[in-house]
Parts: C-alpha cells; sequence; structure tokens
C-alpha cells in the first residue's frame, strides 16, 4: 500500500527559518519585481557542471528578478545517520553555494519537512555551507533569537531595497521594505491509532 | 505557549524556535498565534511589502483542504501581501483574497471574493492586478527536482491517488510579482525595524536620506512556466506549457485568477495573471 509521504497530515509544528544568500539588486525606475518559486533540490551529480547549468535557459529570467525567494526543501549535508524518515535529501554539500549564488537566489525558505533529515548537525552543517555565500544570514525564530525572548520575536527577514539614487546630486532615493516570514506546519504527528509520535523530520530530536 | 528551541543563535543565525502544538487541526491556538505573528508585524511596522511563506502542501490533492484554506487565508487577512505556499510537488490554485467584513484575523469563513469589505490598506484600493484582493499561493510546484515526486518513485504517491502522472510533478511556475512604489514622501529618518545588510549588499539595508514609501501596489503578476529533469530547469513549452495555463486557469479561476497571453512594456510576449 502506498505510503502518504513526503506528505503528512499536518499535525506538527510552527517555526521560521530562512536564509539569506545573496545580497539583491537595486531598485529600477520605481518598481520592484519578486521572484518565487516552488521547491528546488540539486542532485548529487551536478558537481560535474558548471553552477549555471541546472538554471537552464530560464537563468535570464531568475537573474532579472529584483528579489528571488526559492523553498530549499533540502539539506547541504550527507551524514551517516539520517532521520528515520526515508527521504534525506541532501544536496552536494559545498557546491550547493555556487548553485544559488549562480541564480543570484536572495533568500531561500528553509522551514520545510525536510530541514532536519540529518538531524540538528545537518542544519547546522547546511547553514555552514550557506554561510559561504558573499552576502548570507540565516533568519529564524518564531519567537525570537535569545534564551530571552523579546517583544520582537516575531522579526522576519526585511530587505530594503533602494532605487539607486545615490549619485549626490542632491536628490532624493526611494526604498523598499520587504519582509519575508516562513512557516512550516508538518514536521511530525502522533500514530492516530497508537499515538506514538510518527517522525517526518524531527525538529532537534524532539518529537510532538 | 511556551517556545521549544532548536539551536542557539550565534554571530549569523538568530536561532529557531518552534510551537509544539498542533497547527491542524488547531486545538491549542497556534493557528492563531502564527497569524497574530504577521498582524502584529503588519500594524507595528511600516513595511512596504510582507511576504509569507508556508509550507503548506498537501501533495497530490488538486483542492486543499478546508483547514489549510483557513491559515492561509488568515495569514493573508492578517496583512501579508503576498503568501507564498509551496510544497505540494505539483500545481495549484492562486487565489485572489478580499479581506472579510469582519474579522481580520480568523480565516476560512469564505471562499476568494468577500463583498463589502473595506480594504484596511491603500494598497488594496490600487492593485488593480489583484482587483482589491491579495495572491495566496497553494502551490507551485517544483522548480527544481532530483526526481519527480509520485512518478519517478511511485511509493511517494498519496494514497487514493494514483496515479500521479496526472499531477505533472515536473511542470511549475515561476510567479514574478511586479510591485509599483508610490509618490515618495519627503525624505525623513529610515527606520526599519530590522534592516539585514549582508556585506557587500549595496542596495539592501538602512538608507538614512531615503524618503520612505508608504506602500506598494501590486501591478503585475508574470507567470514563467517551467518543466525540469533531474539536473537541470527549462523554461516549459508546447504541450507542457498549454497543460500548466490550463490547469491553472481550472484552479484558479473559481478563486478569483485567471491566466492570459500578454505584452510586457518591453515588448515581450508572455502569461500574466489577472483577475477575473
Amino acid at each position: 500500500m502506498p505510503r502518504k509521504v513526503p506528505g503528512r497530515p499536518i499535525t506538527g509544528f510552527a517555526m521560521v527559518a530562512l536564509v539569506v544568500t545573496h545580497a539583491p539588486h537595486s531598485v529600477q525606475g520605481r518598481s520592484v519585481s519578486i521572484g518565487v518559486t516552488g521547491d528546488v533540490n540539486f542532485h548529487p551529480n551536478l558537481t560535474s557542471y558548471p553552477p549555471e547549468y541546472p538554471w537552464g535557459d530560464l537563468r535570464p529570467t531568475l537573474l532579472g528578478f529584483d528579489l528571488l525567494l526559492i523553498n530549499h526543501e533540502s539539506t547541504a549535508a550527507n551524514l551517516p545517520d539520517p532521520t528515520p524518515n526515508n527521504y534525506k535529501y541532501e544536496d552536494p554539500m559545498n557546491y550547493t553555494a555556487a548553485l544559488l549564488a549562480a541564480a543570484n537566489v536572495n533568500l531561500t525558505g528553509q522551514a520545510n519537512n525536510h530541514q532536519f533529515d540529518f538531524w540538528g548537525e545537518g542544519m547546522n552543517r547546511t547553514i555552514g555551507v550557506l554561510s559561504s555565500l558573499p552576502a548570507w544570514q540565516q533568519q529564524g525564530g518564531l519567537f525570537g533569537a535569545s534564551e530571552n525572548p523579546s517583544p520582537s520575536y516575531s522579526d522576519p527577514v526585511v530587505f530594503r531595497l533602494n532605487d539607486g539614487d545615490d549619485d549626490g546630486d542632491g536628490g532624493s532615493s526611494a526604498s523598499i521594505d520587504v519582509a519575508v516570514f516562513s512557516l512550516v506546519a508538518q514536521l511530525c504527528h502522533k500514530d492516530p491509532d497508537t499515538g506514538e509520535d510518527v517522525l517526518d523530520s524531527c525538529t532537534c530530536g524532539m518529537c510532538c | 505557549m511556551p517556545p521549544r528551541q532548536c539551536y542557539a543563535p550565534n554571530a549569523t543565525a538568530a536561532g529557531l524556535w518552534y510551537l509544539d502544538r498542533p497547527l491542524y487541526p488547531d486545538e491549542s491556538g497556534a493557528v492563531a498565534v502564527a497569524v497574530g505573528v504577521v498582524a502584529a508585524y503588519r500594524l507595528a511596522h511600516p513595511i512596504d511589502i510582507i511576504v509569507v511563506n508556508v509550507h503548506a502542501g498537501p501533495n497530490f490533492e488538486w483542492a486543499p483542504a478546508a483547514d489549510r484554506e483557513a491559515f492561509l487565508r488568515s495569514l493573508s487577512d492578517a496583512g501579508a501581501d503576498l503568501v507564498w505556499g509551496t510544497s505540494s510537488h505539483h500545481l495549484q490554485r492562486m487565489e485572489r483574497r478580499v479581506l472579510p467584513p469582519a474579522s481580520t484575523m480568523r480565516g476560512g469563513d469564505g471562499g476568494g471574493e468577500s463583498d463589502g469589505a473595506p480594504p484596511r490598506r491603500r494598497s488594496d484600493d490600487d492593485d488593480a492586478v489583484a482587483g482589491g484582493g491579495r495572491p495566496i499561493i497553494f502551490g507551485l510546484g517544483d522548480l527544481l527536482f532530483r526526481f519527480r515526486p509520485g512518478v519517478d518513485e511511485p511509493e511517494t504517491c498519496e494514497e487514493g491517488m494514483a496515479p500521479c502522472e496526472q499531477f505533472r510533478p515536473a511542470l511549475s511556475f515561476v510567479y514574478e510579482f511586479i510591485f509599483d512604489l508610490p509618490m515618495t514622501a519627503p525624505a525623513t529618518p529610515a527606520t526599519p525595524t530590522t534592516p539585514k545588510t549582508p556585506a557587500g549588499g549595496a542596495a539592501v539595508g538602512a538608507a538614512p536620506a531615503a524618503a520612505r514609501t508608504t506602500g506598494a501596489a501590486l501591478t503585475g503578476i508574470r507567470a514563467h512556466p517551467t518543466a525540469h529533469g533531474a539536473l537541470q530547469v527549462q523554461p516549459a513549452a508546447g504541450k507542457d506549457r498549454a497543460w500548466l495555463v490550463r490547469t491553472f486557469r481550472r484552479l484558479s479561476e473559481p478563486f478569483g485568477f485567471s491566466m492570459r497571453e500578454d505584452t510586457a512594456e518591453d515588448g515581450s510576449r508572455g502569461l500574466w495573471v489577472v483577475p477575473c
């Protein structure tokens, strides 16, 4: 009987995890374009190809956006002790950063059910790989970034895009702020028959 | 509802927290918390555009369940200019959401339209492309995936949904949302609440002399059809492109959006999402 994978009935957690991977463009004129995509993961064999290869003839379109946001449904890790969910999406490790940079990906949403395919260590390695990008930040935390959650616990990633009118001629420049939240609600669930925790990907080794 | 921490913050990472409460069914108020986060941010910050990415699913179902609809609509009602649902592994609808006349914190109480709803933000009036609403994406498909879920590994097809070939998981849209800036106000100190200034990002971060905008109007949604193999994505053409357009229309037109071929300002022909 087919299993209901990789998606499960949503009875899991909510969290936020975003990775900013690249500096956005200047705003051209008085408009901005925001590109959003579906799921992305990379085949391990891509290490044999130039980093531009996976984007094919779509690459000029992707490069034309002021902001490009993708859902990175994978980890840049391959460890011997994966979580027992049978879906271990590992990107080609250190090459992932080059692949993302080749399309000027500005932000990867990491809040999905495969971020912990290799436990917390896999996520840490993913962050380490992405941190090699020239402009990188990781933003997460539905409830904040410290052990003492502040009133600003809900901060999203915020991009400030300028129109580039900084030529010193006295003219004012305009800017536009774009805030991006990311939520996942699908990490694990209780088996309705047994009441036991069932792992999709288990956050920090804890579940339900 | 205390949060639990996955990993600690450090110099570059803000850490990761989660709610160990179910969102669906929302018996513990977790949906209200998640929606409240967006609503509070919208009210408290002079932000131009709010995008909320949601790992929404479901996989291999043409119509999302009512609880998922409610959750995504609630995020829109709370102030998200764009709700960006992902992870379904195949195309789902885009919905044009108009605020319900009553609460802005609860969703799922109607379809994509709610007549008579007063616009809560300036951009709701001006967003010609959205016709006074905000877009909600329930699923785009996979832009690039090492296999075709449900097809290349048939065991991943949802029970009862076979054959999953019907969902064409190799096909997808990249949506391009075009926002126009309004006339700028006199220069005032820029006070972004949490500016992110990646090193080397000249266009990002605080701009002390910048005039602040008062919101951005959605003026266009372009759809770029795509088809991927194991290693590469390409623009979709021919029958693949036609299937994407036909499927988008079938799924989205009952919820306020259609798609048509049109010419962009630069003269290029392309697919555009339009209200209907």
